[in-house]
């Protein structure tokens, strides 16, 4: 890993992710995929999170805020209605549990 | 499990959290901007949702051609519907 830069090393952590995700999805569906196969995915994946990083940055600053939140990814679903679907639930069940925790919190102090 | 089946929750591997926020943060403009743990977990959701979609459309594609390896010309086919799925 030396003489690598920064960017590279990201790099590979991204190739590194994505080849255990998709050979765990390839075994349930029982089908391989060859290295290149597995690399180009890798590539587009990386090429998303880039774009998806400055748009998410772009969202917030809209909003007048520094910090990236819920609302943002959102937005950057909303042409996909499925997707949509899933970033608010799973956002909704984070708010749901952190506010459960709150209560089971000052449950147990009083 | 088949293709058309496929059931995303049944997915193990998930997108280290803090190797997402690094990534992120080389492309930010601005030092200021910031991205909460909760928040990472969605984007997380996202990229894993984007990794296993291509996995299966090609797979499907490799399925229909009668393989069971998939290749990357398989990926190819499948790319353009997949970038407009995702913009």
């Amino acid at each position: 890993m030396d003489g690598l830069n920064h960017e590279e090393k990201l790099r590979l952590t991204v190739h590194s992710e994505v080849r255990k995700m998709c050979r765990e999805v390839g075994g349930q569906i029982k089908m391989e995929l060859d290295k290149d196969a597995v690399s180009v995915i890798a590539e587009l994946v990386w090429r998303k999170m880039c774009v998806i990083s400055q748009d998410l940055e772009h969202f917030a600053k809209h909003a007048k805020r520094s910090t990236i939140n819920a609302e943002d990814v959102k937005l950057l679903a909303r042409r996909n209605p499925s997707l949509r679907a899933i970033v608010c639930r799973m956002a909704d069940d984070a708010v749901k549990k952190k506010r459960q925790n709150k209560e089971k919190a000052t449950e147990d102090l009083s | 499990m088949d293709i058309e089946g496929y059931d995303i929750s049944k997915l193990t591997s998930k997108f280290k959290i803090e190797a997402l926020r690094e990534i992120l943060k080389v492309h930010f403009v601005d030092s200021k901007t910031r991205i909460t743990e909760d928040t990472l977990q969605l984007v997380a959701e996202v990229v894993r949702v984007l990794t296993t979609e291509a996995t299966l459309r090609a797979g499907r594609q490799a399925h229909i051609e009668g393989m069971t390896e998939v290749r990357v010309s398989h990926v190819e086919k499948i790319l353009p519907q997949l970038m407009l799925d995702f913009i």
